[in-house]
């Protein structure tokens, strides 16, 4: 009796095999590395604030400048979420009837019985903070400095998007290491005169222009960002 | 060189160990870390171990791939003035260690986050470098290890939570148990009480006080230097005049106070001004290292140690003589080793000399001074220290150790005046620690009189560990069984005390010091109490006795209008906390009279003929019938009240660099020919005092004298997690009326072997060898004598004997335009006091690793201090051990970290370029990249790199054993002492100083955001730089001509380590140089052997160890 044999028409399959196996690597490897990108992963995230604050009508539609709230910007590294009492400067709530100011807001009153506004109406009252959720945030072992960008004229737009076009805040750019090199040799794109760095729908014109303009800065501002480890890891 | 030449060759060896070629030092040399490297620590079972790796894993697939959840909680109303992320600095003063600090403390979000001294104090605003003066930005203050540290015992996660009741002698509470919380009743009566039960106890006892006028009631204090708490003090007798407060001093100094009393000045410190001294003579007197104004001190004599002589200003000479090896002993330009029980005898002879008008000409003498024998040469000490003090009247500084004997203290006075010293370099300032017109009775008494008292206040930090053993405190506690104390721990003395109140750490208090000069510098809090309710010494007193204010803040500011003589108005007020002194108070100098003419001096209470020290000839060799022990605070716990802060505990100790323990510290010969080795224990017996004690052996230190640190040896269960059963308590061996010195010892080696941890061989740097080492090691430390130098002033570049220009391997780095970092150190400067160690660890997050793992060699620190003995004569053969002990052993200190060097063999070697070159120059480690190959620790000609076993910084309770039962938030509250700007690193990454490269990139955002876009020298500096009282480290730009980095590395003394390897340090040395009389030059300090001297080899000097 013969012994069972796959028929030689079986063969066939073993170039498939071969091929499958590569190809199947290569469409894991690239979905692995695809799911796994900075763009992929942290471009578009958008959590749900505790208020739904837009920043479209703030620094959109009634042209607040970013610095409004985030006042530490250009002094410290860190740009700083707003107190509490930042928002009721403009917000402040009614207070009791029975209060010595028999229910009027003490400050100047827009929405200020509002339900959306509650939980800063709250932490007015008790003291306690509001938990705001962070959008953009980068690995402990990254020292970003906030003052150090947009003193020498890269602007909140670079990387964090038209967010005066923005109902919720949401994570634009991918902000990878990669992409920060990227800056970090060519800044010219991204230079543009300090007095408009709030000004998020400024425009150079064409790109042409603003090469030009950038290379210009940089050289006026001796600006020569290094791209060794240190700068940002220590 | 011929091997004739060894026996006369400056020979520098770091320990014994290395001298004899020990198996021990050999695999410290050919393996950059000792053997079993990845071995489980000890106390750690592998199953645990798997437990936790296992929960690491789990938590970290839960995690996923994006970051957490992060919620910021942002401010309601944010304080005014502040800036999230930038930093703010605060002054503030206090009492730390037996010492003033003037500190400026540096605030993060509210957070203290490292401590420093306030330069714009007047205690150091007036002995900056005079070159300093323009600048204002390079200076500093400088502070002690111990105030660096103490940042970490704010958060120290054993203080206790709040006040804790116990029936006295009970055993201790597993933990702490809310009062109000259901427990059965025995844990209830051991809880922790809330404050109004305290209330109702303090209210009840205030009526009992107040009816009896205090009779009954006893207070132990602590002499303080704080105006607010001798009121407060003196408030007590006032209240109840018939209370008895009780005087117990844990380090005792109290003679130096009476001698000044006795001669007539009253009540008052002395503080010498080393600016104006151009001879200080220490005897005993550990000036630069224990004595409580060693950071000033340092600062002063540092200002003069350059060789150049620039006007009239030129190089002072310390002479030292001690027993024990101190850091003003390695820092002096000579120094004798002679037991401390004969430094009245030595001082005897001084005075006679200065009276009888010696002065011999400082010429070479026929005989060098190490060839002299016993009585000749103390003669030839004696004639040069007394022709150097006639010589320099009215710039001379003769200084006694303070636990010597009234007598000493008083000839020193005596001989200072008859120089002509006093009220020049000698300042005797109306500053006391006592209250006029308090009186108060000594500890001793009050155990003795115990059964007269019916409560008991204890203010100073626990007595019961601290004091001797022939004082039954804790039994007199017990007898006594209503006692209330204020500490931070639940420890010895908390056991006997029926309450136990929380006290604050200096920087969560109001409270106020008196610098030495006098003048009064408010203490503020940096941040609320961490552990609500605790009270400072002052806040505690004003709620026992129920006085109208109790606010820290209002009887600070009572104290102080009572200094000023008027209220003191809001604005001087703000002023005084924003400049951390109240202008215009203290500098009142004594300016009578001293009495020291006739043959007794009295003043005071006190009466005593000033030729009572004794005569005789002074031994300097080992004498078996005349042993002498000396007890010294420890230079990392002091009395034992830092033992619970791990980076003292850690801290190798400057001269023995021993770490977790205390030592009988002897020489050479003292062991050899009692028999004793080191690392075995040692049974020290004085009639019925006795301990046993590990020895420790160490060139350099008297014969026939042991010197024993205090502050070890807390009990396993009451010492808590870091101090706990660490060290030898000396309780059973000091005797109450012995301060310091013990003699007529006996001492019995027991061959019982005792596990020491000390760092000196770990990161050797030289090859095995010692033919070759012989030839290597004056190329490492270099030194010479004033003399040579003013000889020939580029003597340190002809140490070396093979200096050619090398070509380099390697494409060497495209270097900067605009920043070039560098740093020089100067060894004529450092004084090896530590304080760098212990900045560069609270700035850059550096963990502590505890005992076992310090002894395997994984000590993390990023800078340690080498520290090489050098002797003349080692009458040995190459292998074996028979020389003579070097008793003339002297010490050069070299702080070593990472040299940054322009072609770093630490880069080349690294498989995945986690170690890369910046353009500035810094050789940066990018821990992320780190996968834990250590080939750069390899490849590290300096052995600066450290690398992380396990995760020392988040896991490190594991190393105790403690953190099963420690609950999570006292976890929390140990990490708030870390740097927010520097990288937790963990397992598996290596490490290593980076130069402050956080410093220097936020200096340079600064000098951007805020400044003219240049950085200017001084803008940055490294924390270590910071940190030196003596600024001896300098840390700058290269590229800038006119910075003081520049200028230091192109001083004729510069030199970098190892050069011949070609590396390019950035940091160098610069050559120490010893300003030795002629006359005490021994034979190869007179005719010094230079390797390089006489040969054309090619070298420039001016130039050297420094190319860019």
């Amino acid at each position: 009796m013969q012994r069972f044999l796959f028929p030689r028409w079986t063969n066939k399959f073993l170039a498939l095999l071969g091929v499958l196996a590569v190809s199947g690597g290569a469409y894991a490897s690239v979905l692995f590395l695809g799911a796994t990108s900075p763009v992929t992963l942290n471009t578009g995230y958008r959590p749900e604030q505790p208020v739904p604050f837009s920043h479209a009508l703030h620094a959109g539609e009634l042209k607040m400048d970013c610095r409004y709230c985030h006042n530490s910007v250009d002094k410290s590294a860190h740009s700083a979420i707003p107190p509490t009492q930042t928002c009721i400067n403009c917000h402040s709530p009614k207070t009791s009837p029975k209060s010595p100011t028999g229910g009027a807001p003490a400050l100047s009153a827009v929405h200020s019985e509002s339900k959306k506004l509650k939980p800063i109406h709250d932490s007015w009252r008790t003291g306690e903070s509001v938990d705001w959720i962070r959008v953009h945030r980068l690995p402990d072992f990254v020292y970003f400095n906030h003052s150090a960008h947009v003193n020498r004229g890269v602007s909140c737009v670079t990387c964090h998007g038209r967010v005066d076009q923005m109902e919720i805040v949401y994570q634009a750019k991918d902000q990878s290491m990669a992409w920060c090199i990227d800056c970090h040799r060519h800044p010219e794109p991204h230079l543009r005169p300090v007095e408009e760095i709030t000004n998020l729908a400024w425009s150079a014109g064409t790109e042409a222009e603003q090469l030009e303009l950038g290379a210009k800065l940089k050289a006026e501002k001796n600006i020569n960002p290094q791209a060794n480890c240190a700068v940002c890891h220590r | 060189m011929s091997q004739s030449g060894i026996d006369h060759q400056k020979r520098y060896f770091r320990s014994l160990d290395e001298l004899q070629q020990t198996p021990e030092f050999e695999q410290f040399l050919s393996r950059e870390f000792p053997q079993a490297a990845s071995e489980f620590p000890e106390g750690v079972s592998r199953r645990r171990w798997l437990q936790v790796m296992g929960a690491s894993l789990a938590l970290g697939g839960v995690a996923g791939c994006r970051y957490n959840r992060e919620e910021i909680a942002s401010f309601v109303v944010r304080p005014e003035g502040r800036v999230e992320g930038v930093t703010q600095q605060f002054a503030t003063n206090f009492e730390w260690a037996g010492r003033v600090v003037h500190a400026l403390v540096t605030s993060r979000e509210g957070r203290p986050s490292k401590v420093d001294g306030n330069a714009d104090h007047p205690a150091y605003a007036e002995s900056q470098p005079s070159d300093y003066a323009e600048n204002k930005k390079m200076r500093s203050a400088g502070a002690d290890a111990f105030t660096q540290a103490s940042i970490l015992s704010l958060y120290d996660q054993d203080r206790i939570p709040g006040v804790l009741n116990r029936v006295a002698g009970s055993k201790a509470p597993e933990r702490y148990v809310k009062a109000d919380k259901k427990a059965d009743p025995d844990d209830h009566k051991n809880s922790l009480k809330s404050w109004e039960v305290f209330g109702e106890y303090v209210a009840n006892q205030r009526v009992k006080f107040v009816a009896s006028e205090g009779d009954g009631l006893a207070i132990i204090y602590e002499p303080s230097r704080s105006p607010s708490v001798r009121r407060m003090l003196a408030e007590v007798v006032k209240n109840y005049p018939k209370a008895t407060l009780v005087r117990y001093e844990s380090v005792f100094s109290g003679n130096v106070g009476k001698a000044i009393d006795a001669a007539g000045a009253g009540k008052a410190s002395m503080v010498f001004d080393l600016d104006q001294a151009k001879v200080i003579v220490s005897l005993d007197a550990d000036l630069l290292g224990a004595d409580s104004n060693a950071v000033h001190y340092a600062r002063q004599f540092a200002n003069h140690r350059s060789p150049v002589e620039a006007g009239d200003s030129r190089m002072n000479r310390l002479y030292c003589v001690e027993s024990q090896y101190s850091v003003t002993g390695s820092a002096a330009d000579f120094r004798l080793a002679m037991q401390s029980s004969q430094v009245p005898v030595l001082i005897r002879k001084i005075e006679e000399a200065i009276d009888a008008g010696v002065i011999v000409a400082d010429k070479q003498e026929e005989v060098p001074y190490n060839k002299l024998e016993g009585a000749d040469r103390v003669k030839r000490i004696v004639e040069c220290i007394a022709s150097d003090l006639l010589t320099n009247k009215g710039a001379s500084v003769l200084a006694v150790g303070s636990h010597h004997a009234l007598a000493v203290q008083l000839a020193a006075i005596r001989i200072n005046a008859k120089l002509g010293n006093i009220g020049k370099t000698v300042n005797l300032y109306e500053v006391s620690d006592e209250m006029a017109g308090v009186p108060s009775i000594k500890l001793d008494d009050f155990v003795k009189r115990a059964k007269e008292f019916k409560s008991l206040w204890i203010l100073p930090p626990n007595p019961v560990f601290t004091i001797s053993g022939d004082v039954k405190l804790a039994d007199a506690i017990k007898s006594i069984g209503d006692v209330v104390y204020l500490s931070n721990y639940d420890d010895e003395t908390a056991e006997y005390c029926t309450w136990t109140v929380p006290a604050t750490h200096p920087l969560e208090a109001w409270g106020d010091v008196q610098a030495a000069d006098g003048v009064l510098s408010i203490g503020q809090p940096m941040i609320s109490p961490l552990l609500v309710g605790s009270k400072s010494v002052i806040e505690f007193l004003a709620i026992m006795l129920n006085l109208p204010e109790v606010d820290g803040q209002k009887i600070v500011m009572e104290t102080a209008s009572q200094v000023l003589g008027g209220a003191i108005s809001e604005r001087v007020w703000k002023e005084s906390l924003h400049i951390g002194f109240v202008a215009g108070t203290g500098g009142k100098k004594f300016s009578g009279e001293l009495k020291t003419d006739g043959k007794s001096i009295s003043g005071g209470n006190i009466s005593i003929s000033p030729y009572a020290l004794p005569d005789g000839e002074i031994q300097l060799g080992f004498d078996a019938n005349n042993l002498e022990v000396v007890l010294r605070p420890s230079d990392s716990v002091y009395d034992g009240r830092l033992g619970n802060n791990g980076w003292l505990q850690e801290l190798p100790q400057p001269i023995t660099k021993l770490t977790w323990d205390n030592a009988a510290v002897c020489s050479i010969g003292t062991a050899n020919l009692l028999k004793l080795k080191q690392g075995e224990l040692v049974a020290l017996r004085m009639g019925d005092s006795k301990v046993q004690l590990p020895v420790f052996v160490i060139p350099g230190h008297a014969e026939g004298s042991f010197t024993v640190n205090l502050g070890y040896g807390r009990s396993k269960a009451k010492g808590g997690v870091v101090a706990g059963a660490v060290g030898t308590n000396l309780a059973s061996f000091r005797r109450w009326n012995q301060a310091a010195i013990y003699t007529g010892v006996e001492a019995i080696g027991t061959s019982v072997p005792y596990r020491l941890a000390t760092t000196q061989d770990h990161f050797a740097l030289d090859e095995m060898g010692m033919s070759e080492q012989a030839k290597r090691s004056p190329q490492l430390i270099r030194e010479g004598t004033l003399d040579e130098y003013k000889k020939d002033a580029g003597f340190t570049g002809r140490t070396v004997e093979k200096h050619f220009e090398n070509e380099s391997l390697w494409q060497e780095p495209k270097v900067d335009t605009n920043h070039k970092w560098g740093m020089t150190i100067d060894l004529n400067k450092c004084t090896g006091c530590n304080a760098c160690v212990v900045a560069c660890q609270a700035e850059n997050n550096v963990p502590i690793v505890g005992k076992e793992q310090v002894i395997r060699g994984r000590e993390m620190h990023w800078l340690r201090i080498d520290r090489y003995f050098q002797c003349d004569q080692v009458a040995m053969s190459e292998a074996h051990l028979t020389f003579k002990d070097p008793i003339d052993a002297k010490i050069v200190t070299q702080p070593m970290a990472c040299a940054h060097c322009e072609t770093a063999p630490c880069e080349e070697v690294c498989p995945v370029a986690a170690t890369v070159h910046t353009e500035e120059g810094i050789n940066a480690m990018a821990y992320n990249r780190c996968i834990g190959t250590r080939y750069c620790g390899n490849n590290c000609p300096y052995k600066v790199r450290r690398f992380n076993y396990f995760n020392y910084n988040t896991e490190y309770g594991y190393f105790y054993g403690w953190q099963d039962n420690r609950e999570q938030a006292s976890q929390k509250l140990q990490s708030l002492v870390l740097n927010p700007e520097v990288t937790v690193r963990g397992r598996g990454v290596m490490e290593k100083c980076t130069y402050c490269i956080q410093r220097v990139q936020n200096g340079k955002i600064q000098s951007r955001t805020k400044g003219d876009g240049k950085v200017h020298d001084g803008d940055i500096r490294s924390a270590c730089q910071e940190a030196c009282p003596s600024h001896a480290i300098v840390f700058g730009d290269l590229n800038d001509k006119t910075s003081r980095v520049y200028q230091s590395q192109n001083d004729s003394r510069a030199y970098a380590v190892l050069e011949e390897l070609n590396i390019k340090p950035r940091t160098l040395y610069l050559s120490r140089i010893r300003n030795v009389p002629k006359r005490l030059e021994t034979a190869i300090q007179t005719t010094p052997i230079r390797p390089g001297h006489g040969d054309d080899h090619s070298h420039e000097s001016g130039d050297h160890g420094h190319h860019s």
